[in-house]
């Protein structure tokens, strides 16, 4: 936490195909800290010229996976492997 | 920039700890291979770490020899220690298992214990942060360590197509799969 924001971590992983997901209810991932997540890594993907293969969705929801995220990961999935 | 990257990987793999050798190599002992309904269950005992083994499902497609695009799974905390790897073939409420899910779309996936779940469990969170702190260690460092050498373990079999290797989780599972993915160069994650 000295050295690195989580947006920064994140960052590190473009310009690799990368797809999060969050419930906007859940208290572990707040929506101002996932705006600047958003906006770290949204950069760094831009930089990298690879915009579409960066992802933040949000959901009406709390700390676990719904069934729209479910047909949201599998397509992420045969899009990119 | 690409440098700049590199270097900022390299300083975040520094943070964690003492950890074995990045390349010491992997191996793996097969207990059982089971033809499920949707799919074939490998139970493997994995040597990831060199300190301690690592109990691991690989579940492939059926009807096929591969070389399968692969999932390597991270499982979550769900609050208790009982679940471990067994959270990749359990359905997730009304949603089907991953396992399952993954299965029929011709992807493999691969889902080890962390440690301190499932069959790594025996020791209480604060006996082994200890422990490894006496050695330099940090848990959480370990815990990226492995996956990290999960992905040695897929990169290295036959039956999975090194170019298709991508890494997932649900909830604490995403916390490692950050770090040790952006470790990983080769892998794509979703």
């Amino acid at each position: 936490m000295k050295h690195f924001t989580a947006g920064q971590i994140n960052a590190l992983i473009a310009p690799r195909p990368h797809l999060r997901m969050a419930g906007i209810y859940d208290p572990l991932t707040p929506p101002v800290g996932l705006d600047r997540i958003d906006r770290e890594v949204t950069a760094a993907y831009a930089a990298a010229g690879a915009d579409d293969a960066w992802q933040l969705v949000r959901y009406d929801t709390g700390h676990f996976e719904t069934a729209d995220m479910r047909v949201q990961t599998l397509a992420w999935l045969d899009r990119w492997l | 920039m690409a440098a700049e990257m590199e270097a900022r990987r390299a300083e975040l793999y520094g943070l964690l700890g003492d950890l074995p050798d990045r390349d010491r190599p992997v191996s793996a002992r097969t207990l059982t291979v089971e033809e499920r309904p949707g799919y074939i269950l490998e139970t493997l005992v994995l040597d990831l770490n060199g300190i301690e083994d690592v109990p691991a499902y690989f579940v492939r497609p059926k009807d096929s020899p591969g070389p399968f695009p692969t999932l390597l799974y991270n499982h979550a905390h769900h609050g208790e220690y009982l679940i471990g790897r067994n959270e990749l073939l359990n359905p997730h409420g009304a949603l089907e298992s991953y396992a399952d899910a993954l299965a029929t779309r011709g992807i493999a996936s691969l889902c080890f214990d962390t440690w301190m779940f499932n069959e790594r469990r025996g020791r209480s969170g604060g006996e082994i942060f200890r422990e490894m702190l006496w050695k330099g260690h940090v848990l959480w460092g370990m815990m990226v360590y492995d996956s990290i050498k999960a992905m040695d373990y897929l990169v290295a079999r036959d039956n999975v197509d090194p170019d298709g290797i991508s890494m997932g989780s649900t909830m604490a599972g995403g916390s490692p799969h950050s770090t040790s993915a952006s470790k990983s160069p080769s892998t794509p994650a979703a």
